[in-house]
């Protein structure tokens, strides 16, 4: 993976698509954007670490049904997760380990899913963190809720999810450093979300 | 796109336009966004020397047949994968450059006789499938599973896979098979050769040498169905698992094993080393910020603060509840000569609900890869595991060889031994890695080229290998100047004259290709 050099702030607020369109909405818009309704889409959340849970609840508060991430990540994608696309799941996101967006992206690759957003959040070094974002969808409000984060970064992160907007255009990509620090449990995490467009 | 050698952009499509004409437009994949799920996912920085031109996904054995027909006239090379989630060894990527994948997921049918205890399946049919089909007929059957199990039941059979209960040798409880040859001809091995034979998934002669053996880790032909031996559910079950203190415990802990297997106490039995155990629940930044392997300090933290072993050893006691208690009582007597061990055991009445974390011990499929978040970022690992001899000293021998040679690499050895026979060890030596950091990548492939050339020194050798690995690791088969691998070239140039077969694998390359490599090595 390519790092783009670090931006500040200032930076990240000029990013943005002008064409773009809201999808993950809070309850209270979905009505009039039915196309983007929280009811079309899921959370998975990691009951082991507290980043994910609260990443998880963020966007529960916003109508996003919440899963819990099972043992069996197969059974998760077969029992919970596929039989909603018969009945209008767009949407799959969550904050967790790399190997199971990696899981769940093969279980989820042959119904027609795009992965429209993924950040990488490092916590190795430990004088600070850095997160790596690339997708599909204005990436400003992330990575403004990771610089205004501290310590509810995560929660801020599934908020922050709730308000971005699809581009239209080809996919943006940013390095970024925080100086924030990561409770006990890994120092790795990944924030996904995916799409179906049929 | 990359093009199959020798094949012309518009020989190719003109291919491509035949191959549509058989099984439809959707099922011939030549764009480059279809095609990245046919990449290795795993690949140690070098995916681009394996991409593949094209994949297409026929639905039926005549459909293969007209295919291979097709790829003769065109000199089109073929891969053949059932699912392609081979990862740790290239997944459906080819060896050779260009070849068109040839994906046969589509080919999903599932026959279960509940009374003789087999299954024959198809190359799509994956283990959660099996599985979920016996659950849902109700029989009272289990299948064997590798970790994860989310591959294919033929696919990972014709790799010699392994799993976990009294069935984890996959190719040795497998009986019967039918093979599309390059011509197109369709034979059936062992009894099958007779039409409609009633015993041909139950004995696997038949009347004459026997074939299968030829189609497991070959490409010879396509396997297009397979039998496989189902284990009756028994009446009861004990997942047992032992702990040991010291690294020098696995002396006496192998000598032990080998006599409760080769006596028939103990089925296939597992044995991992601290860092198995712990990525499987944990990530090394919890226990250590700097660079290079852990230190013994920072590991022996980590076994504290776990509350693991050096050593872990874990299988499954299977049958009627007094013989289950009586295996037990031996186990235990015979490992409590080994100070500090430990035993936990959880047991399990026929129909009772088996807890996840002994789910593979009773063949229950599931998919986790949690050990490959071990350093951070996008995990993925590569392996070459070794077949060993079930000896104590010398297996603690290499081991500590083996540790020095991860350790100089900068990675943590991760070690596993399973045995699935009684008399030896699948010896499994992850070697995890993050795929987006290009040095950690060659770093893990020379540390995989190292490995294999000491296996050799110590007269060991791999059984399966990456993709990229797959010549090296055949030339280490050097008996009577590779008077094997000969002897496979001379089958190959017998049963697919225009090598169009899965050319490279396992190193064995069609005559005009070998003749290429030759006179590009300047070999006389």
């Amino acid at each position: 993976m390519t790092l783009l050099p670090t931006v500040d702030r200032r930076d990240l607020l000029k990013l943005g698509g002008a064409a773009a369109i809201a999808i993950l909405t809070p309850v209270g818009i979905a009505r009039a954007a039915p196309a983007g309704s929280a009811e079309s889409t899921i959370v998975i959340a990691d009951p082991r670490y507290y980043n994910s849970l609260m990443f998880g609840e963020s966007l529960r508060q916003h109508g996003a049904k919440h899963l819990t991430l099972a043992s069996d990540r197969a059974a998760l994608w077969s029992q919970a997760i596929k039989p909603r696309l018969r009945s209008g799941l767009r949407y799959l996101a969550g904050l967790t380990l790399e190997s199971d967006l990696f899981v769940l992206e093969r279980l989820a690759q042959g119904s027609g899913m795009r992965i429209s957003y993924v950040g990488f959040h490092d916590w190795r070094r430990p004088q600070d963190s850095a997160h790596t974002l690339s997708g599909s969808i204005t990436l400003d409000p992330i990575a403004s809720a990771l610089i205004k984060g501290k310590e509810h970064w995560a929660g801020n992160l599934g908020q922050a999810l709730t308000l971005i907007k699809e581009s239209h255009q080809a996919e943006e990509r940013l390095n970024l450093k925080c100086a924030m620090k990561v409770g006990r449990g890994p120092r790795f995490f990944v924030s996904w979300l995916m799409r179906w467009t049929t | 796109m990359s093009l199959p050698p020798g094949l012309s952009s518009p020989n190719f499509e003109s291919a491509c336009k035949e191959l549509r004409s058989i099984v439809g437009d959707d099922w011939v994949v030549t764009t480059d966004d279809r095609l990245t799920s046919y990449a290795d996912p795993y690949s140690p920085g070098i995916a681009g020397d394996y991409a593949p031109s094209g994949a297409i996904l026929p639905a039926s054995v005549d459909e293969i047949r007209a295919v291979l027909g097709v790829a003769n006239r065109y000199g089109l090379p073929l891969w053949t994968v059932s699912l392609g989630r081979n990862y740790a060894y290239g997944g459906a990527a080819p060896c050779l450059k260009g070849s068109m994948i040839l994906d046969l997921h589509r080919m999903q049918a599932i026959e279960v006789n509940p009374e003789l205890a087999y299954a024959v399946v198809e190359p799509g049919v994956t283990y959660l499938d099996l599985y979920k089909f016996i659950e849902h007929k109700k029989y009272e059957l289990w299948i064997d599973c590798p970790d994860p199990g989310w591959g294919s039941v033929l696919g990972n059979t014709l790799e010699h896979g392994i799993g976990y209960t009294p069935y984890g040798d996959h190719a040795g409880h497998q009986c019967g098979m039918e093979i599309v040859l390059a011509d197109g001809e369709v034979v059936r091995t062992g009894l099958g050769a007779m039409h409609d034979n009633l015993a041909w998934p139950l004995y696997k002669y038949g009347f004459g040498p026997s074939l299968d053996g030829l189609f497991t880790q070959s490409n010879f032909g396509v396997v297009t169905k397979i039998g496989v031996w189902l284990m009756p559910e028994p009446d009861s079950f004990s997942a047992i698992e032992l702990l040991f203190r010291r690294e020098e415990d696995i002396v006496p802990m192998i000598d032990t094993l080998r006599v409760l297997r080769l006596d028939g106490t103990v089925p296939t039995a597992t044995i991992a080393n601290w860092m198995r155990i712990a990525a499987g629940n944990t990530t090394r930044a919890e226990w250590y910020d700097g660079k290079g392997p852990l230190p013994q300090s920072a590991i022996d933290r980590l076994i504290r603060g776990m509350h693991i072993g050096y050593w872990g050893m874990r299988f499954g006691l299977y049958g009627r509840q007094k013989v289950v208690a009586n295996k037990r009582d031996a186990v235990g007597e015979a490992f409590s000569r080994i100070k500090g061990f430990g035993m936990g055991v959880a047991s399990y009445r026929r129909g009772e609900k088996i807890a996840p974390e002994h789910g593979t011990l009773a063949g229950i499929p599931t998919v986790d890869l949690m050990p490959l978040n071990w350093l951070g970022g996008a995990g993925a690992h590569i392996e070459c595991p070794l077949v060993v001899p079930m000896q104590g000293a010398e297996f603690l021998d290499l081991y500590k060889r083996r540790t020095e040679l991860f350790n100089a690499e900068g990675f943590d050895h991760y070690c596993g031994l399973t045995s699935t026979t009684p008399r030896s060890f699948i010896n499994t030596g992850s070697i995890i890695f993050d795929r987006n950091d290009a040095e950690q990548c060659a770093r893990a492939r020379a540390l995989g080229r190292t490995l294999i050339e000491d296996a050799h020194q110590c007269h060991l050798a791999g059984y399966r290998a990456h993709i990229s690995e797959m010549d090296f690791v055949a030339a280490q088969f050097d008996f009577n100047d590779h008077a094997a691998l000969r002897t496979y070239e001379r089958l190959k140039d017998a049963l697919d004259p225009s090598g169009v077969l899965s050319p490279g694998k396992q190193g064995i390359w069609p005559k005009a290709l070998r003749e290429a490599k030759d006179k590009e090595s300047g070999k006389p």
